[in-house]
């Protein structure tokens, strides 16, 4: 079973995740590019995705909604989060590029909230596809304000992750 | 949330320097005099002096004197606000790719 890293590249103000799916790379890149599979996946635990447009041409833009559905996320239950993913780039099944940004449900990027320069490149490798993105912010803020929305969880761990943001 | 938006802020610009970095390492490990420190850099003592400065506005560590030194001491539970920060975002991840990779190993009928 593969896992999951997610790092910290203070040099370029970017967050890096990085996971391989046993999977050909068609089936991944469709996952990420396709609305109907797009929405399954999307959304943090106990939340699910509405998807209002989807459109993945480079000038094309995805409008999401992520609904809290869980009662024991407290204030979070039945709010309705929205983002956009404009895209700039796209080289069929090898990357994709597009800016992140926090929406209302019209597309209307919310003021104040960070946006952030994704690339996501998938490669193939023996055990499957490998998937690596990369999300910059322009500044360490911006980085900072979004890593404190994340997940409305969290998760105890070891000094593991730090070490690598010390690193 | 806990930690206030601007704590984050002093915390993350602290951390954003590999040479405040390398030192939270070194006193990570031992408790270490300001001279001491100095001595394994090629900086002077009141450049030192600055970045333990900045690293104690962040709370990333503290000072106490024994005798004629200054003895830097690292808190790790300044530590613990910036690793949940990072958490979250990693947990977000976490579930989002075991739930993709729950769908394409439903989805697999090698088509």
């Amino acid at each position: 079973m593969s896992t999951t890293t997610v790092t910290v590249d203070e040099a370029n103000n970017a967050l890096v995740i990085e996971r391989t799916f046993a999977a050909p790379k068609n089936r991944v890149w469709a996952a990420f590019t396709q609305a109907e599979l797009f929405k399954q996946w999307y959304s943090p635990r106990g939340w699910t995705t509405t998807v209002k447009t989807f459109d993945f041409n480079v000038g094309g833009a995805t409008l999401f909604g992520m609904t809290c559905e869980d009662e024991s996320q407290g204030e979070f239950f039945g709010m309705t989060e929205w983002g956009k993913l404009f895209y700039t780039a796209i080289d069929a099944e090898n990357s994709f590029s597009f800016e992140n940004s926090f929406t209302d449900e019209h597309g209307t990027p919310t003021e104040g909230m960070p946006v952030s320069q994704v690339t996501t490149e998938f490669s193939e490798t023996a055990e499957g596809t490998r998937v690596i993105s990369r999300d910059t912010y322009p500044s360490l803020e911006a980085l900072q304000a979004v890593v404190e929305m994340g997940a409305p969880e969290g998760l105890a761990e070891t000094w593991e992750q730090l070490a690598e943001l010390l690193d | 949330m806990v930690e206030s938006s601007q704590q984050l802020d002093t915390l993350f610009l602290a951390l954003a320097d590999s040479t405040r970095r390398s030192i939270l390492s070194r006193v990570a490990e031992v408790e270490l005099s300001i001279g001491q420190i100095a001595e394994h850099y090629r900086l002077t003592f009141a450049a030192i002096s600055k970045h333990i400065k900045v690293l104690e506005n962040a709370h990333l560590v503290t000072k106490r004197r024994r005798g004629k030194e200054q003895i830097v001491i690292i808190v790790p539970q300044t530590f613990a606000v910036a690793q949940e920060a990072l958490e979250r975002y990693a947990t977000l991840w976490h579930h989002r790719y075991d739930t993709l990779e729950q769908l394409l190993t439903q989805g697999d009928h090698s088509s």
